[in-house]
């Protein structure tokens, strides 16, 4: 009797790890309506919002430096490995298109330009990229620099010193509802949250498919709502961790995508169809953005 | 004299109940009702806001003002949630695809019943799953899905499940192989990569929900329809809500519809409910 209570009772155990993860949740680290996040080499948080302001935090959330880089309608921004940061939005025209039974005036992405700053905040210069429609996301992966263009539903890899284009991840990718998220992976790979496959799914600089999980449904391993996961990271111990929208839910899977356990203690970050930025520094802290509530939150591992 | 008596008795309850009454009149008939609506912009996914944008705070509000019933709606953008919230059981109603509340009735102790249908902007009531092949497949019938791959909806979602396996049943179909997603953007999902000859989608995922951001209708043929089933309901929980209150609701629905329905609801809004009997809830113990 006695050896089935503690069997019972290890179950039990195990069944409550599995939905927990020790994280201390600050819900209020910083106040802004932020597109992107990154952090630099010296663990800084880097915010960007639409106006093209970068705010960079302390680690106590206490605002260390705004740059103010007047690019308009940026879209997404890089710390490079010398410092510099480049800013990259989309250069739109104006197209009526039908919406519903009204003929409405949206700005339509047509090509892709980033500013340089210096590591203080001075511009530099604004480049051109040849070959992409849009951008929503840019991250450094190996000796490339990867965008994610949400028109051409494609992550494309450029060389960062010539421009030159040198492949493009594109196969299976159902991107949807504005939303176009990618991390880099262990190993100069590029994980994707393939939002409209309920998929995170993991690429080599080739384009193959090295690695994916995800399907939709109930279960703490698989991803809910109309399409999700909107975002992703990895962490510095090789875990994966996955950021689904309204309802919102941040899980940790192991680096093979398994093992599911939720983050506890993370509120609605988003109301409806939205995306969550996240970003991870070296610590393992993690900082997710808010834009309902226009705010970060940042994820301390204990 | 009695039968005069009879006559103005039922008149005067009718009238009750049926006309539209003074403020204070009535006493007010509040329910909460849980809501997941394809075209609701208010719990569809923002890709699809031009087809999805009914709202209903206008109605609410009439339904409010001129007929004291008073409907607290809670959107649910994830039938997941949906669920949850008729797990619960702090609703009264909910307005959704039919069979996510009326197959829980055993196990929640719930007895939802249909009051009302929801018209889609089209007028239309009826929802149905579409057997689909990518557009340059060989198969050209629903016959030869004989000893093929085949995606189906789960079991929460009648119209590409149930609906598709009694379809193939009637027809004599039998795959070699039936696989199910949940969504239809998976099942499009696996046709796109070539992962199943065939799949089962709601017939209207090409055209309001995330589909549409990644493919196009024209890439796909239709090899036949499931059986006609409601789009949307408003089912209210017989346990909570006695008969004579439900009839005052559905009288106040139907009389914000037609001509007189909202622009906010793009469509005529509330119909009486088309027979549907889901020989599933017949053959529970």
């Amino acid at each position: 009797m006695k050896i089935t209570s503690i069997i019972i009772a290890v179950v039990l155990l195990q069944e409550a790890t599995a939905f927990a993860e020790n994280y201390r949740v600050d819900s209020s680290f910083g106040q802004g309506r932020f597109v992107q996040l990154t952090t630099d080499a010296n663990d800084s948080l880097y915010a960007l919002d639409q106006s093209g302001r970068i705010i960079v935090f302390n680690q106590d959330g206490t605002v260390s430096r705004n740059i103010d880089t007047e690019v308009v309608d940026a879209a997404a921004f890089v710390i490079a490995p010398d410092g510099t940061i480049r800013v990259f939005s989309n250069i739109t025209e104006a197209r009526k298109v039908k919406s519903g039974a009204r003929m409405v005036e949206v700005k339509v992405p047509v090509g892709v330009e980033y500013t340089i700053f210096d590591a203080a905040g001075s511009k530099q210069k604004t480049v051109q990229v040849d070959g992409l429609k849009s951008v929503k996301k840019a991250v450094f992966v190996g000796d490339k620099l990867a965008i994610a263009d949400l028109m051409a539903r494609a992550v494309v890899l450029i060389d960062p010193i010539t421009g030159e284009e040198t492949g493009r991840i594109r196969e299976g990718l159902r991107l949807c509802c504005g939303i176009f998220d990618f991390c880099e992976g262990p190993d100069d790979t590029i994980l994707v949250s393939n939002l409209g496959a309920f998929k995170l799914q993991r690429f080599s600089l080739d384009g193959s498919l090295v690695m994916e999980f995800g399907k939709r449904g109930r279960k703490l391993d698989q991803f809910h709502g109309c399409c999700n996961p909107v975002s992703a990271v990895c962490l510095p111990d090789g875990e994966i961790m996955t950021v689904e929208k309204d309802p919102t839910r941040i899980k940790i899977y192991n680096a093979s995508g398994e093992d599911a356990r939720q983050v506890e203690g993370v509120d609605e970050l988003v109301k409806g169809c939205d995306y969550i930025p996240v970003t991870v520094d070296s610590q393992g802290i993690v900082y997710l953005a808010s834009t309902t509530k226009q705010c970060i939150v940042r994820c301390v591992p204990e | 004299m009695k039968r005069i008596l009879f006559l103005i008795s039922v008149v005067v309850l009718l009238s009750g109940c049926l006309s539209r009454t003074e403020k204070g009149v009535l006493k007010p008939l509040s329910l909460k009702v849980a809501v997941n609506d394809i075209y609701c912009a208010d719990s569809a996914c923002s890709c699809i806001l031009d087809v999805a944008a009914r709202t209903y705070p206008e109605t609410l509000a009439q339904l409010a003002g001129e007929y004291g019933v008073e409907l607290q709606f809670d959107y649910f953008m994830d039938s997941y949630q949906l669920e949850d919230a008729i797990r619960s059981g702090q609703y009264e109603a909910v307005l959704c695809k039919p069979w996510y509340a009326m197959r829980l009735n055993r196990q929640v102790e719930t007895d939802y019943q249909r009051l009302v249908d929801v018209l889609d902007p089209g007028n239309g009531g009826v929802l149905t799953g579409i057997v689909i092949v990518p557009v340059d497949s060989s198969i050209q019938s629903l016959e030869e899905l004989n000893g093929r791959h085949v995606f189906l909806g789960e079991a929460d979602c009648y119209e590409k499940h149930q609906a598709a396996l009694r379809l193939f049943k009637q027809q004599g179909i039998k795959p070699a192989k039936i696989g199910t997603n949940s969504s239809c953007v998976e099942n499009i999902g696996v046709l796109q990569d070539g992962k199943a000859d065939a799949a089962v989608i709601s017939d209207y995922a090409l055209s309001a929900d995330c589909a549409v951001d990644f493919a196009n209708p024209e890439d796909f043929r239709i090899l036949a329809h499931t059986e006609e089933i409601p789009l949307t309901s408003l089912l209210i929980d017989k346990n909570k809500v006695d008969d004579q209150q439900a009839f005052r609701i559905k009288q106040a629905l139907l009389s914000v519809s037609g001509a007189d329905a909202a622009p906010s609801l793009f469509g005529q809004g509330f119909v009486d409910p088309r027979p549907w009997a889901p020989p599933e809830l017949e053959e529970r113990p």
